[in-house]
Order: C-alpha cells, then sequence, then structure tokens
C-alpha cells in the first residue's frame, strides 16, 4: 500500500480507513491527506471503493477501524462547525423533487443556518456558476439528469465548505458544461479549496487535479502527484499500440522474440505492448517491425498520462 | 426556540412540500367555508330541533378530528420520514449541520402542518356548534386537547419506528382498528394500554355529555405520554443523526422500563380510573392475567437496555464517543433492570395475595435476565445479530414451551388433570409467573420446581457464555 503524504496543516486526514460490509471489506486501510488548494482526483474501476470512501469521508458511511479527521476534527465525534465545513455530492444527488430549484436551495441554506438575504445572494451566485439561473423557479422533477447533477453541485457549494467531496460529478453533464465544471473546480482550487473527486474521466482529471489515487479492491493502489502518478512505474518505457493490415499468424510470439519489448497482448492483426519510450527507440522498432514485414497499418506510442498510468498500475496490481 | 420551530429546515421543507402557506390557507378556508355550509344545511334541512341537530354535530366533528390527527396525520409522518430514508434523502439532511432532535421535530410538525390546520378549523367549527347547541364549551376543549397530545405521542412513536422500517403508521392504524374491533381485548392483557389510549379514558372523550372532567387519569396519561414523548424524541434524534448510533443507550432503556413498570403499576392499582367505562370493571379473574401479562412485559423491556449495554461495551472506545450516551456496564444495567422489575412485582402484590409471590417472582425475573445477558452475550460474540437471535431464543423459551403445554392439555381425557401446569408451561418464564399468581387452585403444581427450571436456564447460557469464550480472553480474566 502507498500511504498518502499527509500534509501538515491538512484540511483533511484520513488515517488507516477501513469499512466492513459483514465478510466484504469495501475500504482497507486507506490513508490520505489533502492540504487546502489541492484536488484529489480518485480513479478506480467500478466497485473499487471509490464511492465507499468518499462516504466514510462524509461521516455518512460508519468506519469499522481508522479515522478522518477534517480540520483536525474527527468526523464521527462531529460537531456542527466540523459539519457545515464538509460538502459532498454523490453520484446521483437526492433533492425533494417537489419543491422549485430555489426552495430546496433555501432549504439547505437553512440547514446551514444562512439568513435569507445570504441564501438568496448565494443560490443566485452559484446557480448562474453551474449555468441554471433560468431554472431557479423549476420544480426539480422537471430537470434533466445532467441540471440534476448541477443542482447537487450547487448544493455542495452553497454553505461554502472547506473540503468538497464529489462522487461521479461529471457523470450526466454535456461536453460543454463538462467544459464548464472543469473550469469551476479550477476556479475552486484556485480559491483554496480542497477537493476530492471521483471520476473515470481521466483526460479531464488530469487538467484540474493536483494529486491522483488510484484505487482498486478497496485499497489505495497509488497516491500521488499527477505527475508522479502519470510517470510511475514507466521505467523509461511506454506502451505501444500496433494495427496490422491482415492477419499474422503468431503476431505475440513475434514481437516477445524483439529484444526489450514486453507486456505483449496480442490479436492476430493488432498488438499492445511495452518498449522504450525514446524518439530513437521508436524508430528503431518500427525499422525492426517493417523488416520482420509486417503489414503495419497503424503503430502509435502512447505518451504518459493518467489513463497510461491507470491501466499500467490498475491492471498489473489488482491481479 | 426560534429555530427548531419556526425556523426549522426540516420542517420548512416538509411544508413547503404540502405546497406553503398558499395551499394551507386555500385548502383550510375551503374546509371552513363548507364546514359552515354544512353546518347551517343541516341545521335548516333536518326537522329536529337545532340545538340536537348541533349537538349530534360535536360527535361528527370530533370522528373528523379523529381522521385528521391519527389517520392523516400519522400517515403524513411516517411517510414523510419513509420518502427521505428511502430516497436517501436523510443522508443529505445528516451532512448539514441541523441539531438531530431539531430535524425531529421538523418532521413531527412540518409533515403535519396540513392535519394541524385541519385540526384547528375543525376545532373551530365544532366550538361553534358547541355554542350553538348551548353546551358546555370546557369538554370540547378538553377533549380536543386530549385528542392533540394523544396524536403527536403517536407520531413520535410513528416516526422512530419509521426512520427503520416501513409500515410503522399501517401498524399503528391496524393495531387501533383491532383494538376497536376486539372492544379493547389486549388491554386485559397489558392494562398499562389503558393510560396510553387516553382518548379512550373513562367514558372516552366522545361522551361529551358526562361532562370530561379534569380528573387525575387525564392528568396521569399526560404526564406519561409527554415523558414517553421526551423519551422517543431523544431515541428519533439519535436515529436521524447516525445508522450506527445506539438509539437507546442503557440509561435511556432504563428509564423507558422505569416509564413503562410505573405506567403498568398505575393501571393495575388504578385500574378504575383508567379503564373504559363502557367495558366496567376487569373481570376478577383477568386480574391475574393482567399481573401476569405486565410483569411479562416489563422483563421484555428490561432486554433493551441489557442488550444496549452489552452493544456499547462491544464497541471500540472511539465509537462509544461517537456514541454520545449513558453507557452503563452490563451486570450493572442487568441490576438496575431487575431493581425495576422488583418494583412492578412489590407493587402489584398485594392486589392477588399469592403465598411468596414477589419471592418467587423475582427469582424469575434474575432468570431470565441472568439468562439474557448471557445470550446476548453469545450473540454479540458471534455476530449472530442480537435481534434475531433473542427473537429466537425468546420463541423457544417464552413461546414454545406455552404452545406445547396447550397442546399436552388438550390432549388429555382426564378434566381435573388437564387443568394442573405441568413442566413444560414452566419452562417459559410467563408459564412459571402464571403458576405463581394464579387463584386458579388446579393451575398450581408445586412451588420450586418451575423456579429450578427456570434457574436452570440461566445456569445453561451462562454455560454456553463461558463454554464459547475464546481461550486468549479466558486466560486474562
Amino acid at each position: 500500500m502507498n500511504e498518502g503524504h499527509i500534509p501538515e496543516h491538512p484540511v483533511l486526514s484520513v488515517e488507516r480507513a477501513t469499512v466492513e460490509f459483514g465478510n466484504l471489506t469495501a475500504v482497507r486501510d486507506v490513508s490520505v491527506g489533502l492540504g487546502p488548494g489541492q484536488i484529489l482526483g480518485l480513479i478506480g474501476a467500478n466497485g473499487a471503493g471509490k464511492t465507499t470512501f468518499l462516504r466514510a469521508i462524509a461521516g455518512i458511511q460508519p468506519l469499522t477501524r481508522g479515522a478522518v479527521r477534517v480540520l483536525g476534527k474527527d468526523v464521527e465525534t462531529a460537531d456542527q462547525e466540523v459539519l457545515s465545513q464538509l460538502g459532498f455530492t454523490p453520484d446521483t444527488p437526492t433533492f425533494y423533487d417537489g419543491l422549485t430549484v430555489r426552495d430546496f436551495l433555501r432549504f439547505i441554506g437553512k440547514g446551514y443556518g444562512l439568513s435569507r438575504s445570504d441564501t438568496d445572494e448565494r443560490i443566485d451566485f452559484w446557480l448562474e456558476k453551474v449555468w441554471l439561473a433560468e431554472k431557479s423557479e423549476q420544480k426539480i422533477k422537471s430537470l434533466s439528469r445532467g441540471m440534476r447533477q448541477r443542482v447537487g453541485i450547487a448544493r455542495t457549494l452553497l454553505p461554502n465548505p472547506a473540503l468538497i467531496l464529489l462522487d461521479e460529478p461529471a457523470g450526466g453533464l454535456d461536453p460543454a458544461g463538462r467544459v464548464q465544471f472543469r473550469q469551476l473546480l479550477c476556479d475552486l482550487r484556485d480559491q483554496g479549496k480542497s477537493l476530492i473527486v471521483s471520476s473515470h474521466i481521466l483526460a479531464d482529471m488530469e487538467d484540474y487535479c493536483t494529486h491522483i489515487g488510484i484505487m482498486a479492491k478497496g485499497q489505495m493502489l497509488q497516491f500521488g502527484t499527477v505527475a508522479q502518478i502519470a510517470h510511475h512505474g514507466a521505467n523509461g518505457k511506454c506502451r505501444y499500440s500496433l494495427a496490422l493490415a491482415h492477419p499474422v499468424p503468431g503476431l505475440g510470439r513475434l514481437l516477445e522474440e524483439i529484444e526489450g519489448v514486453a507486456a505483449v497482448q496480442a490479436e492476430r492483426d493488432s498488438a499492445v505492448f511495452e518498449y522504450g519510450s525514446s524518439r530513437e527507440e521508436a524508430a528503431r522498432l518500427l525499422a525492426h517491425l517493417v523488416q520482420l514485414k509486417l503489414p503495419v497499418a497503424a503503430f502509435v506510442a502512447n505518451a504518459p498520462g493518467l489513463e497510461e498510468a491507470y491501466l499500467r498500475i490498475g491492471n498489473r496490481q489488482v491481479d | 426556540m426560534n429555530a427548531i420551530l419556526f425556523d426549522n429546515s426540516v420542517g420548512w421543507a416538509q411544508y413547503k412540500l404540502l405546497g406553503g402557506w398558499k395551499n394551507l390557507l386555500a385548502t383550510s378556508i375551503g374546509y371552513l367555508v363548507i364546514g359552515i355550509l354544512v353546518i347551517y344545511a343541516m341545521v335548516k334541512g333536518l326537522r329536529e330541533p337545532a340545538q340536537t341537530v348541533l349537538t349530534g354535530m360535536i360527535f361528527f366533528f370530533l370522528v373528523i378530528q379523529v381522521i385528521a390527527l391519527l389517520l392523516y396525520g400519522t400517515m403524513r409522518v411516517g411517510g414523510a420520514v419513509r420518502a427521505d430514508v428511502t430516497a436517501k434523502l436523510l443522508e443529505s439532511h445528516r451532512l448539514m449541520p441541523t441539531p438531530p432532535i431539531t430535524a425531529v421535530l421538523g418532521y413531527l410538525f412540518g409533515s403535519a402542518a396540513q392535519a394541524l390546520s385541519f385540526y384547528l378549523v375543525t376545532f373551530v367549527l365544532g366550538a361553534v356548534c358547541v355554542a350553538g347547541s348551548g353546551t358546555r364549551l370546557q369538554p370540547w376543549v378538553f377533549s380536543n386537547l386530549v385528542l392533540l397530545l394523544f396524536a403527536v405521542f403517536v407520531w413520535m412513536m410513528v416516526m422512530f419506528f419509521s426512520f427503520r422500517s416501513g409500515g410503522a403508521a399501517l401498524g399503528f392504524v391496524i393495531g387501533m382498528a383491532f383494538m376497536v374491533t376486539s372492544s379493547g381485548a389486549p388491554l386485559a392483557l397489558l392494562p398499562a394500554i389503558n393510560v396510553l389510549l387516553s382518548p379512550m379514558i373513562g367514558s372516552t372523550i366522545f361522551d361529551m355529555r358526562t361532562g370530561m372532567a379534569l380528573d387525575v387519569g387525564y392528568l396521569i396519561a399526560a404526564i406519561v405520554q409527554v415523558l414517553l414523548i421526551l423519551i422517543y424524541l431523544v431515541a428519533s434524534g439519535r436515529r436521524y443523526s447516525r445508522d450506527d448510533t445506539l438509539s437507546f443507550d442503557a440509561g435511556l432503556g432504563l428509564l423507558l422500563l422505569a416509564v413503562w413498570t410505573a405506567v403498568s403499576v398505575l393501571a393495575i392499582r388504578r385500574h378504575s380510573e383508567f379503564s373504559w367505562r363502557p367495558r366496567g370493571s376487569i373481570p376478577w379473574r383477568y386480574e391475574e392475567i393482567a399481573v401476569v401479562g405486565s410483569i411479562s412485559s416489563v422483563l421484555l423491556l428490561a432486554i433493551l437496555p441489557v442488550s444496549s449495554a452489552l452493544r456499547a461495551a462491544a464497541l471500540p472506545p472511539r465509537k462509544r464517543i461517537a456514541n454520545r450516551g449513558w453507557h452503563i456496564p452490563p451486570w450493572l444495567t442487568v441490576i438496575a433492570a431487575l431493581a425495576v422489575a422488583s418494583l412492578t412485582i412489590l407493587c402489584v402484590q398485594p392486589l392477588l395475595r399469592q403465598r411468596y409471590a414477589e419471592l418467587r417472582t423475582v427469582i424469575v425475573a434474575t432468570a431470565f435476565l441472568v439468562s439474557a445477558r448471557f445470550m446476548l452475550g453469545v450473540a454479540h460474540r458471534f455476530k449472530f445479530g442480537p435481534r434475531k437471535f433473542m427473537i429466537a431464543w425468546l420463541f423457544l423459551t417464552w413461546l414454545l414451551p406455552l404452545v406445547a403445554e396447550t397442546i399436552r392439555s388438550a390432549t388429555i381425557a382426564d378434566e381435573d388433570e388437564s387443568r394442573h401446569m405441568s413442566q413444560i408451561g414452566m419452562i417459559s418464564p410467563p408459564g412459571e409467573l402464571y403458576q405463581i399468581w394464579t387463584r386458579n387452585p388446579w393451575v398450581h403444581t408445586d412451588d420450586f420446581t418451575g423456579l429450578a427450571v427456570q434457574c436452570l436456564i440461566a445456569v445453561g447460557a451462562a454455560s454456553l457464555y463461558y463454554s464459547t469464550q475464546p481461550r486468549s480472553t479466558r486466560a486474562t480474566s
């Protein structure tokens, strides 16, 4: 397990958090720390334990062992002050569908002890930010999934929490919404908020996250900055994708025989494998493939990135 | 106070879901107008004297009050909680820094806002009828207040159970229907229910002729209801705040036990003040059933604090802090529960005056609570699910022997012999209690065999507990 580094004055510190459901361990011994202005992107396959981990941080899911502290205070014994610093949007936010967007957010404002005028001011601000200003008087039941997702985000941000937890927030958003949402997260980061975002859209996460945690089977396999994770375990190698014009029998064996080629996953007319990442090495490899009279139709060197790192780290360590 | 009643977020949302003040005002005014038209039409349309018609209308409006508060209000409160639990909105609420008690009160009064507005309008309509009929206003006001307090008590109960399971509101409605259709048969077994069912005390709140005097029975019922409302308010607050919180810690469980014990004793000792007057006093032969039923109910309820004490003791220290409450060590809880149970026994003894009944009953109670403590200990040790485990244990030791005894006596041809209770029946604590308290000389077998059986069960439970103790713990202890 790669334990997360805990900053000196963390907004969030998770120490050896474990969540068990009977015989199933959904989160196992996870430690993570997050300071102001940091965004942790949680990635992992379905069932990796991301949602349970976020719910445990929010204090909704009781921990079997370990501790979660927000601003130095234990979430399980949290007082009202700590709760008001913690915002959580689940993957499918729930609302009073019979209320209008504004009334629902007013209800949230009341719950956080905000005055009516302050609440209305904040509602206008956040609805503008999540591009729902014109829907404020509509009943929530009439909104699309993406719009409901935005209301959920507005609900979380309304009380201005220091720690924001977002579970699959971009799930229901359209492409334009995703771009706007990315910008919103960058703004929050720049304001010094701490965020944990669970998502499957790794390309987006590279843009706004400062840290990445890869989870599998309830464990935090890797935790580090985006750059650290992207280059972790590459050892000067990169993944190549090869496509042939027609099937070649024994393609996998042919590739394995080339010196330096590793982790070959071959079909009859395509293959994915690892090889040196420099341009010279790529040119040499291509020349070798041509020399072997392979009908090369496409040859792509996948640059190091989160997706590459996830596939490399996730596949290798989970199985 | 302002945050609890008028600026309550949960209450406000529930009230808005009902359509807010516009809807509330429109339906209330509409209902008021219809009500006045109905009164006018009845007075003008019927050939009876106006005073007679209006007296009849008072009863009609009281029935409307029952429907508004006990049917509609109860369904609303239970439904609001269940809807938030199943839609996972409760989790969203828990993230808000709203104090749990405030949230619970929000559910209570916010979701019942419309029922309460109907209640107020009906109260006004009834008061109009009272004024027109020439009867006194006091019985009308008093019966409405008794009904309102009873309704709040019911709402609180239904809300508490709705946090965990659906059907609490429906269960209450079915229970009430059963109570009415059986002419209050369960009251013979558990007279304490008499005290809680305050609208049915004496001639019931529906009898406007007898005057509904502010007698001590209603006062005691009101105090008991308020106490139970407060106990369940705290428990509901805990249930609202977290899933893994003990709703009843040992302290609160003991308090509930003490209140129930006091109510049981009062209901038996001052039966005439609480019983449904149309039914009259409990016939003499039923009194011993009431005593045995009440002691049995106290013993069953005593499981709650004992179980909570064991559950709290099994929690890691940090979790115990998260479970804010009054945690008492398990053995101390057993002793306290026993003390409370013994109080019932001592208080009801003068009624029946059976030989050594107090001592023998205390032995039964001790044996039962000791075996419950050990069996729950086993359940916690093996993570069996204490509730299911205890239900199975009670089925085996309480119910099954009585069923077997019934079958045995039914198959014996000799009538005299079939009246005796055998050893099989005395395996069950209620069976043994009946053997101790009954005035029927045929039932008695002997004074000590049943007690020996009860003690043997406790020794068996203790043996099971200690024989399954992990070796390391045994060495340490």
